[in-house]
């Protein structure tokens, strides 16, 4: 027994050593300058040749120019909300959480309130000189960035220019056109026939092959004057799938699924088939963007001929302009925010504030000079580094070792990346094309719901979503006849849709008066 | 040694009592703590969470933190719409399920049974557990192959209605797609503690019962089925308690909006509420009102049992 106490006490004795040998060693940490622990999504094409951003020479050159040094945390793929609500729940936080603070339950002003992430208002004129004078300059994104009273609470990724919000629409085989002597379509009718010319002539098994989540982007909806899902319409914010309009349009898609026209998977079509059909010949019409869709499609096609274009969205009548279409805010949901466990908020401010000034501005989007672009003619063009990489990355793998231009993060993205990422005159032709719409008019700005009215918000539009879904699913396949719509409506206001509008309505007037 | 303790029960205390029977058992329950503290750890401390059902839960201001609403997202469930649905798709789901893949592992049990043949029983045995080790992720993608419009069953099918389609568009074929495959998984792992059951049977009454003029059939009617009765109905109460909690995995892995109102069950719904939708106190008070109806589901089976055939849990 005496000898089993013996070995406890040493035991405790040796634990109780390293213990506090363990917490000297942190407060000599704190006391030394400690990086910056910077939390942020990591994607798939950074996580090619890299397993943190921060082996990437751009953080690195981040850190030369601030002076600051930055440790990054990512959340596993894919598990960026779950990882983030975890976080948030923890008391050590990292001091910079780059994540979509619209999200937060309750709103980005309930987590300045639950003391999660610091109120920047009074701090950005002094500290942060670059994006304080950004703002200024640009008082339309200047409204999207502050909440309804006027709070500054984290660094916005910003799109420079107009033409950088739109970045996805229709896309046809544009040899299949030629060979068919059929012109770009531009009506509903022009589509029709081409599809049964292609299903006909082309033995195309599914003539339009779309995902069910490309018809967010409101293709053939738009014809009809209205959209799948919120939208603002002189001032009054409406839901596009219980318009009588959009009962048009399911009887379109409708005739157009049961003519075999519609491809007949596209409920559960996931990428995978859609390449295989579009490569394959299967489809001749489909919806994709510029670069995950033109641009892969373009280089991974054998076929020789194969060739896509991009055609614009359809309207009713010849001449007209579609008044929905693709499209995304000025300022996108993804911001850099300061918690209230950062130590050192000055230096958390001048890092993220670098990525608005000049130099910052290149570094985010072009990378270094000499390594990953040079500047010819004032113009900085990506090196073949990037464009054609010797290790066979794709262009966007590469980017994402320099830059982050080709994701988003706490900078102003330059309209310069885009002409070259989509470098293809049939991407250039597409940006065109697909951003000739009126969306921008009815395109919902970044909305923030009273905190008392998340949780309620959250309820009801998870319910709403959930079943239009299904019913959009079932009218266009015929499960459910399409007599039935007032039913659907009927049932989409018991489920409270008019109390959602309300909802949204009074955060959109908050935001006019913002 | 049983008459010696009595007379130091009468002796001393209750606690005198118990401090005897834990010295000299002391070893046993030395063995007995890791079962307590797992229990303890992992089935009654996060029950705390349940607190949440009653709140509206913030994950910054935790449970301690977040304000008391009482029964409002009972009633949310009991009201919404959905309600009605995804209880019936769960009874029906569990329901079909049991009929069919209660006792398929125990059919299969006693066709083994009969095999003589060692070195058969055991390589084919060996095969039907296999699926069972395959993870429910790549069971579900071999699933959704097999029945999708190029799929090998599909194909099948098509001989004799002349259309291949993907079978899982389609709401009526999600049962069977779903408890087939179950059947497919589950049924050579299910025969295992049935098997060791019948292992356990005495050999010299079959020879009796032969002797007697039993044929195969007679005995595995008098002989085989009273000998593991026992072990089913402890399987069954054990199966009936599970009856309404059927894994969301397979559910959110096969179904899609199409089909939601055959498919969706309480807890896809659950999942879809708490991580898509992170309503956590919503999906909290649904995941609860789950457990009450197995509790008192399970409750209920082990009474029936009790009066029935004196085999029960407790």
């Amino acid at each position: 027994m005496m000898k089993i106490k013996k070995i406890c006490c040493l035991a405790l004795a040796a634990i109780m050593l390293t213990a506090t040998g363990c917490s000297n060693n942190e407060t000599e940490k704190v006391s030394d300058n400690q990086p910056l622990t910077y939390w942020v999504n990591f994607d798939s094409a950074a996580s090619m040749t890299m397993s943190e951003l921060g082996e990437s020479p751009f953080a690195k050159k981040l850190t030369e120019e601030t002076g600051i040094d930055v440790q990054f945390i990512h959340p596993p793929q894919g598990q960026a909300v779950e990882k983030f609500n975890i976080l948030i729940a923890s008391d050590e936080l990292p001091d910079i959480i780059e994540y979509d603070w619209t999200k937060y339950p309750g709103g980005p002003e309930k987590a300045i309130d639950d003391g999660v992430i610091v109120d920047l208002t009074d701090k950005i004129k002094e500290y942060a000189p670059n994006l304080y004078k950004y703002l200024k300059e640009h008082e339309e994104v200047d409204k999207l960035v502050k909440t309804d009273s006027g709070k500054y609470f984290a660094f916005p990724f910003i799109r420079g220019d107009r033409s950088l919000t739109t970045s996805a629409g229709l896309v046809v085989r544009k040899d299949w056109l030629d060979e068919l002597n059929i012109d770009t379509p531009q009506t509903i009718d022009d589509w029709t026939n081409m599809l049964r010319l292609f299903k006909e002539k082309k033995n195309a098994k599914a003539p339009l092959s779309v995902m069910p989540t490309a018809f967010t982007w409101n293709a053939f909806v738009g014809a009809y004057n209205t959209s799948r899902g919120f939208y603002v319409d002189d001032g009054k914010i409406k839901y596009g799938p219980m318009q009588p309009e959009y009962k048009e349009f399911l009887k379109l898609m409708n005739s157009w699924y049961s003519e075999k026209l519609l491809d007949q998977n596209f409920g559960t079509l996931d990428s995978k088939s859609l390449d295989s059909n579009i490569l394959n010949g299967d489809a001749g019409a489909t919806a994709g963007s510029i670069g995950s869709g033109i641009g892969r499609w373009l280089a991974s096609a054998t076929e020789s001929g194969f060739d896509l274009v991009a055609v614009p969205y359809p309207t009713l009548n010849e001449g007209e302009k579609s008044e929905f279409g693709q499209i995304q805010n000025v300022v996108t949901d993804s911001q850099a925010a300061i918690t209230s466990s950062c130590k050192n908020i000055e230096s958390a401010l001048k890092l993220l504030d670098y990525g608005y000034s000049d130099e910052g501005r290149m570094l985010y989007n072009f990378g270094i000079e000499g390594e990953s672009y040079e500047v010819k003619d004032e113009y900085p063009t990506y090196t073949d580094y990037i464009t054609k990489n010797p290790d066979g990355l794709a262009m966007s793998s590469a980017m994402a070792r320099y830059m982050r231009s080709y994701a988003c993060g706490p900078f102003i993205q330059d309209v310069r990346y885009m002409e070259q990422y989509a470098a293809l005159p049939q991407q250039q032709e597409a940006l065109n094309i697909w951003s000739d719409t009126n969306a921008s008019e009815h395109l919902l700005p970044i909305l923030y719901v009273k905190q008392e009215e998340t949780n309620e918000m959250s309820k009801l539009s998870n319910s709403i979503s959930t079943y239009e879904n299904e019913m959009f699913l079932k009218f266009i396949m015929g499960v459910e006849p399409i007599d039935n719509f007032d039913e659907y409506v009927a049932q989409l206001k018991q489920r409270g849709i008019d109390r959602l509008i309300e909802i949204n309505q009074s955060a959109y007037d908050r935001y006019l008066q913002r | 040694m049983k008459t010696k303790q009595n007379i130091y029960k009468a002796k001393r205390g209750v606690l005198e009592e118990y401090k005897r029977d834990l010295k000299s058992n002391a070893s046993l329950y030395i063995m007995v703590i890791p079962v307590l503290l797992f229990y303890i750890i992992f089935c009654y401390k996060p029950m705390y969470g349940v607190l949440m059902a009653f709140q509206q839960y913030s994950p910054r201001t935790g449970i301690w933190g977040s304000p008391w609403i009482g029964l409002q997202n009972f009633k949310d469930f009991l009201t919404s719409p959905d309600f009605g649905r995804i209880f019936r798709n769960t009874l029906t789901i569990s329901l079909t399920s049991l009929i069919v893949n209660f006792p398929a592992p125990i059919i299969l049990a006693l066709l083994l049974n009969e095999i003589r043949q060692k070195c058969f029983k055991s390589v084919s045995q060996t095969i039907m557990y296999i699926p069972h080790f395959i993870s429910m992720v790549v069971i579900c993608g071999m699933i959704r192959d097999f029945v999708s419009d190029k799929g090998i069953v599909s194909q099948l099918i098509a001989v004799f209605t002349g259309e291949q389609v993907n079978m899982l568009n389609n709401a009526n074929l999600y049962l069977p797609i779903y408890i087939l495959s179950d059947t497919w998984q589950g049924i050579g792992w299910g025969s295992v503690i049935y098997m060791a059951a019948l292992s356990g049977v005495d050999r010299e009454m079959y020879e009796a019962a032969s002797i007697d003029g039993c044929g195969k059939w007679k005995q595995t009617i008098h002989i085989t089925i009273p000998a593991i009765v026992p072990t089913i109905v402890i399987m069954f109460i054990l199966r009936i308690g599970n009856l309404l909690s059927i894994g969301y995995e397979k559910t959110i892995l096969l179904y899609n909006p199409l089909i939601y109102e055959k498919a969706d069950i309480i807890s896809s719904y659950v999942y879809r509420q708490g991580f898509e939708g992170q309503n956590w106190s919503y999906s909290t008070a649904v995941g609860v009102f789950n457990s009450v109806i197995n509790l008192m589901l399970v409750t209920l089976a082990n009474y029936i049992s009790r009066k029935l055939n004196d085999t029960s849990l407790w």
